[in-house]
């Protein structure tokens, strides 16, 4: 399924207190604000006993320290393990004791906590992520024995899988001289070096009730949820220290573009093409770009009806897979991927001169009108089958209120979507695609062709 | 903020009332068919999952991968549409088709907006009717299926897992691949694909489930429309029953990097059998229930030797096994194979305490209700419990034959399914020994 709203526009925090009016026919969404400053959105969805109650929290790898690479998400951690009332390792065990399931992941703009259970254990979970959004207790043992998990993590997420060394790599370069090339996990040796000192200097700053957003989907209303919210969430001091400003690239070219990052690789069987273009920052005046950029990636990728697949699978056999995928929905510089494995005789010459022509003839020509209408679809159709789904819903809003959008921002995104004209996605791919702007990888076994 | 808190302890004396799991799942039948289905008309959508008995089980030796190609090819243009117009058919109204080999069936996923109901009811009958098979797409799939098979030669968990099936099940059809190899795959014909098409799309090997906005009546015409064209009875070969291997028995595969991924396991038990859920139980305590596992908390949380460590029972229609899988750093993945057979002797030894398997049970009962919170997902177990061969009242009886299993019947089932006779294989940097 497409990602509903992979889209932002800007910091203005503009706080919505009323309930929103989506079309008639349109998800339900219930806004409110506490006094200390926490937001919180409801979604509600009668269909099972079940909700999904979600903390976001407005940090993330991209709000690091230099030199502290990994701190975002080593602290998602620690989270875990042990507050002043609850004993490390007993927080998911409690939650699963109740007949509920919880996570939390960490991206580079926001840091999210989330437990999925049966509706009348909502209270317990709320009064227990409250407990440890002020009162952890960071133990420098269990922060030595998590440092290893989280080394063991990075060994298999990345350092064991090329294709994400390279993706790393390419990132280092692509967004270089902002927070975005450094990996969400860290580097290695900034990992091995965090300690319990580091983390409770950012626990002080960033986990307050100011600089959180409650998103609670399933079988509540807000009437149910918000005495729920004063009784456990309210009493919770603001810390009054949002994240600074980050430096975000306007000259987007990037340095040695025409230069690709190349990763020869043993491990490596289905040799892999790809290449990244950084974005402009997303912001309230270029939505309707966005937007276009949406329809763009549609286009291009749409499955088989693709051009990229048409074109280099289908005619000229050049690839076994392509696609394309545009990844607006960050705070800074977003970016557009397309990709591509190569088919046995094919060359990354090959593979980059049929991507460029694609390219260049949606800049030249804008795409059909039936072309248009496919991609529009398959996007609009998306908001309506996320709709099937709680997690789902909890997860597009609450990623949506991280980058400073409201939830009106999100059900308006369809309306967006349809307005976009043939026109718009030959003007998006004029101005989001040059090749100055990108950084193309190979990833091979043998580095041959 | 401490006026806000009731003590935690109040939380575990809480009567537990699991939420009801299901949504009243109602069965249709329409001559020799029959579907599962449950009507909820709240968003103007519906999902139908179809699955045909076969699978890449019934591919013959040299034909491996024989099923998922033609699994790959059911989307790829029928009747008078050749590839590329049967998928812009699909998209001009937002319709997923799509389709999959298992082991042993063969699986179908359509999706649709209610409003295009009939294009989507009339696609679907194209696809399993005239399905094309030309020859451009069968060529197109094989290269798209071959690239597959390279791809699964480079994740080291891949590697590993399809090395243990091999160890476990030898000549036997689970010990393949479903995408086969590159030597097989490469003989596969078009003959070979449509014969394989009529042998397997038939109607006395189908199961139905379908969820979303469609009353009654309209699945009972949907079910005659698309599925009563199909041929009466299936014609695949008779997959033979298979104990797996007895251990001990290891194989390493030497693989560049930081870790070494590590799978391992023996025999498992049936659905039928008596122990099941009591095995089901006793490995949710041991590995099956994430963070709160003993392999969670023994290997991650106290050692930091892993970031993942799980396992699991994988019951086939001919065939069970256990299983369980770790990745951990060369230096210590001796160590953390050592701490994961001190907890299975744990387990077999002194079974379980009363509080455990209580919230053991919780656990599983409670968190039920989480497989059935939207439409696809509740169309997912409604043809999951069929494939297993339970009956409809599954989705009560479940979580009251879990209710029921006692600690005694942890410690049995542990002493009767966890021997310390293992099958395993890694793959990294450190050929792991069984020795100790």
């Amino acid at each position: 399924m497409k990602p509903w709203g992979k889209f932002f526009f800007g910091l203005g925090l503009a706080f919505v207190l009323a309930n929103c009016t989506p079309a008639p026919d349109g998800p339900k969404v219930e806004t409110a604000r506490l006094a200390n400053g926490l937001e919180i959105i409801v979604l509600p969805d009668p269909r099972a006993d079940v909700v999904t109650h979600m903390l976001w929290y407005r940090v993330g790898s991209a709000d690091e320290p230099i030199g502290k690479s990994g701190i975002a998400h080593f602290f998602e951690h620690l989270m875990f393990r042990g507050t002043e009332k609850i004993a490390p390792g007993e927080f998911s065990k409690t939650v699963a004791r109740l007949g509920g399931q919880d996570n939390a992941f960490t991206s580079y703009d926001y840091t999210a906590y989330f437990q999925r259970i049966a509706r009348d254990k909502l209270p317990i979970m709320m009064q227990m992520e409250a407990e440890r959004m002020r009162a952890l207790i960071i133990n420098p043992d269990i922060v030595a024995v998590e440092r290893d998990v989280i080394l063991e993590e990075r060994s298999m997420r990345v350092d064991g899988r090329p294709s994400s060394l390279l993706s790393e790599q390419m990132r280092k370069r692509l967004h270089a001289g902002t927070a975005y090339s450094v990996p969400v996990i860290g580097w290695r040796d900034e990992i091995s070096a965090l300690n319990a000192t580091d983390a409770q200097r950012f626990y002080e700053r960033y986990y307050a009730p100011d600089n959180a957003v409650l998103v609670i989907a399933g079988a509540v209303t807000l009437a149910d949820v918000l005495p729920l919210a004063e009784t456990y969430y309210a009493g919770l001091t603001p810390s009054q220290a949002p994240r600074d400003a980050r430096r975000v690239a306007s000259d987007l070219r990037v340095r040695d573009y025409a230069s690709p990052q190349v990763r020869v690789d043993a491990r490596v069987r289905q040799d892999s093409w790809r290449r990244l273009y950084r974005l402009p920052q997303s912001t309230a005046e270029n939505r309707q770009l966005f937007a276009a950029a949406d329809v763009l990636a549609e286009v291009l990728d749409g499955g088989l009806t693709g051009r990229l697949y048409q074109a280099l699978v289908v005619e000229q056999k050049l690839a076994s897979g392509v696609g394309a995928y545009a990844d607006s929905a960050r705070l800074d510089n977003g970016e557009l991927m397309i990709y591509a494995s190569l088919a046995p005789e094919a060359s990354f010459d090959e593979i980059a001169g049929a991507m460029d022509a694609q390219i260049e003839r949606l800049v030249q020509t804008p795409p059909s009108e039936a072309e248009i209408a496919r991609a529009k679809m398959q996007l609009v159709s998306s908001a309506i089958f996320a709709r099937d789904s709680q997690q789902s819903m909890a997860d597009i809003f609450g990623r949506a209120a991280m980058l400073g959008l409201t939830p009106q921002d999100v059900l308006n995104w369809t309306r967006e979507i349809e307005a976009v004209t043939p026109e718009d996605v030959r003007r998006a791919a004029e101005k989001l695609l040059p090749i100055e702007h990108s950084l193309t990888g190979h990833l091979s076994g043998t580095g041959e062709r | 903020m401490q006026r806000y808190f009731i003590p935690f302890f109040v939380t575990l004396y809480l009567a537990v009332s699991p939420a009801q799991a299901s949504p009243p799942v109602q069965e249709v039948h329409v001559r020799d068919l029959s579907a599962w289905m449950v009507s909820e008309a709240s968003l103007p959508i519906f999902t139908l999952e179809m699955a045909w008995r076969g699978g890449a089980a019934t591919d013959p030796d040299a034909k491996s991968g024989l099923s998922m190609l033609m699994a790959r090819l059911m989307n790829e243009g029928a009747g008078d549409m050749p590839a590329k117009a049967f998928q812009q058919a699909l998209a001009d109204k937002a319709i997923s088709l799509s389709f999959n080999a298992g082991r042993d069936e063969v699986t179908g996923k359509l999706r649709c907006l209610k409003r295009y109901q009939q294009t989507c009811v009339r696609l679907l009958k194209l696809a399993l009717t005239a399905p094309r098979f030309d020859a451009e797409a069968v060529a197109r799939m094989k290269q798209e299926q071959s690239s597959a098979i390279l791809r699964a030669q480079q994740s080291p968990s891949a590697l590993a897992s399809s090395a243990f099936l091999k160890m476990a099940f030898g000549a036997h059809p689970y010990g393949r691949s479903k995408d086969g190899t590159q030597a097989s795959l490469a003989r596969l014909t078009r003959g070979d694909i449509q014969a394989h098409y009529h042998n397997t799309f038939a109607r006395d090997n189908l199961k139905l489930a379908l969820v979303g906005d469609m009353t009654r009546a309209q699945t009972r015409r949907l079910m005659r429309d698309v599925f009563a064209a199909l041929p009466a009875q299936a014609n695949l070969p008779r997959v033979p029953d298979v104990l797996a291997t007895r251990g001990p028995k290891t194989k390493h595969i030497e693989r560049r990097g930081p870790q070494t991924s590590v799978t391992f396991g023996h025999r498992g038990v049936a659905y039928k059998d008596d122990l099941f859920f009591p095995a089901f139980v006793m490995n949710s305590i041991l590995g099956g229930s994430g963070f709160s596992s003993r392999l969670t908390e023994e290997v991650r949380e106290a050692r930091g030797l892993a970031y993942s460590v799980y396992s699991y029972f994988l019951s086939l229609e001919h065939g069970d096994l256990w299983l369980g899988s770790v990745a951990s750093d060369n230096k210590t993945t001796q160590q953390a194979l050592d701490v994961i057979r001190a907890q299975m002797r744990r387990i077999a030894k002194d079974g379980v305490a009363e509080p455990r398997l209580e919230a053991a049970k919780t656990y599983m009962t409670g968190a039920y209700a989480l497989r059935f919170d939207s439409g696809a997902k509740i169309a997912q177990q409604l043809i999951g419990v069929q494939l297993s061969n339970w009956p409809l009242d599954y989705f009560k009886s479940r979580n009251q034959r879990i209710e029921a299993v006692q600690v005694e019947d942890i410690k049995a089932a542990a002493q009767r399914l966890l021997a310390d006779e293992l099958l395993l294989v890694s793959v990294g940097q450190t050929p792991v020994s069984l020795a100790k």
